[in-house]
């Protein structure tokens, strides 16, 4: 098998979510680490396209967000190495009173795997930690969810709040409780229904 | 009945069912491949081995029924809708509470299954969330049957946050009027029930119960609630 071959199998071992394939095609290759995370990025983005395109599920998806993982292990890279000043930075976290965190932290992998640097301010986070996290990071973007409507009227204190005092962040909401018309009730730029909608949303808020 | 004569009753669901339940509640539909096969297959037997099931039942004679609400001593369920149907039932009325948990063994099964992979805690949720509402389902015709030992009728399981009984009421009322710590559930502020899968609900009964669910009687026919009884 040649070169561009292997690095085939490696985008396709990523697409299909294959660790074992992953490793066997990875360790045959002998180049340039960053050809090989080129095509591990490269694979991802087929695997989220194929998620948005509806021809696989979530769970499958996530399957490939694994795989991704793994190849950055492989290669000895850790997400701080990977990160370059160029990645734009998105602060997240649960609104204050939710302690829901697997979406949560799917999204943020989902992200990470799509470029962008995740700084997680974990569950329950209140509106001075955020305070805190924007003015120490500086993020691109700040999101903010919430699986249950109880914490609603928290989360819309808080966007009034942050966009008062940082009215240039650009601020994207999502979770079970939450909605497209609740997110522009809430004060939000932007809305996301599941972790692959938040990518594109990210993007677009970047843009703006 | 007793919860814990109930409790007995209740079966927990096996490998099998876990895993087709998982593809139900992960939105997977037709084949997968076998990573994810064999993934969904070892959560599910990660679930059922971290079952530490819990419940808690109550029940109290209701003392009035009014114009959206309903008043069982301590415990007031105020809904238009579901006073509305208890309104029409026949004899007097009694409220059933319940709390049922999978234990704090499950939130730690699926919080380990988060350092190392996505995949393996989304599944692992999925399970847990399968199987509390497996276990509640039969927790509703155990009641059921029961109260038709005694020749009476119920309506459905209704849990706070379901049609117009409000989530943060719903909870409140039930945490005030059974000790939720009997079986290590609290309720936070935010009206989240830790651990994490954990239902609670209400039955009413009587001698005759024309209407199990408000369902039939409302006109939002696209209502994400909406059953059929």
């Amino acid at each position: 098998m040649n070169e561009a071959e292997l690095i085939k199998l490696v985008k396709d071992a990523v697409r299909s979510g294959n660790i074992d394939i992953l490793k066997s095609a990875s360790g045959k290759l002998k180049g340039d680490s960053q050809i090989l995370l080129k095509t591990v990025i490269l694979g991802m983005e087929e695997a989220r396209k194929d998620l948005m395109d509806e021809k696989i599920s979530l769970p499958e998806f996530l399957l490939s967000v694994d795989t991704f993982r793994e190849g950055l292990k492989i290669m000895g890279k850790n997400k701080d190495e990977c990160e370059t000043e160029d990645k734009p930075t998105i602060l997240i976290g649960l609104a204050e009173g939710e302690v829901h965190d697997l979406g949560k932290n799917i999204v943020s992998a989902v992200l990470e795997a799509s470029g962008f640097k995740i700084i997680d301010l974990g569950h329950d986070v209140t509106r001075d930690a955020i305070f805190e996290g924007i003015k120490t990071l500086e993020p691109d973007l700040l999101g903010l969810s919430a699986m249950m409507s109880t914490c609603i009227p928290g989360m819309q204190e808080t966007v009034s709040w942050i966009k008062r005092i940082y009215p240039d962040i650009r601020i994207i909401v999502g979770g079970a409780a939450i909605d497209a018309d609740i997110a522009v009730s809430i004060g939000a730029h932007g809305f996301a229904w599941n972790a692959s909608g938040a990518v594109e949303e990210a993007f677009r808020l970047i843009g703006s | 009945m007793t919860a814990g004569s109930i409790l007995d009753k209740l079966r927990a669901p096996d490998i099998e069912e876990v895993s087709r339940g998982i593809r139900l509640f992960s939105g997977i539909k037709g084949q997968v491949n076998q990573i994810l096969s064999g993934c969904i297959d070892d959560m599910a037997s990660g679930a059922i081995d971290s079952l530490d099931t819990g419940l808690l039942i109550k029940d109290e004679a209701v003392d009035k029924i009014g114009p959206g609400f309903i008043l069982a001593e301590k415990m007031n369920v105020q809904s238009k809708r579901l006073s509305g149907i208890a309104s029409l039932m026949t004899g007097p009325v009694n409220l059933y509470a319940f709390a049922l948990t999978l234990g704090k063994r499950m939130d730690t099964f699926i919080n380990q299954m988060m350092k190392d992979s996505v995949t393996e805690a989304f599944l692992a949720d999925a399970a847990g969330a399968f199987i509390v509402e497996h276990l509640a389902e039969q927790l509703e015709k155990q009641i059921d049957g029961e109260l038709g030992n005694l020749h009476l009728e119920c309506t459905a399981r209704f849990s706070p946050g379901y049609c117009d009984w409000g989530l943060a009421d719903g909870q409140a009322a039930i945490s005030a009027f059974m000790d939720l710590n009997e079986i290590r559930v609290s309720l936070l502020p935010s009206s989240i029930l830790k651990p994490l899968k954990t239902l609670t609900g209400i039955m009413l009964s009587a001698e005759r119960v024309p209407e199990k669910t408000p369902c039939s009687l409302c006109g939002d026919k696209v209502c994400r609630y909406r059953r059929k009884c």
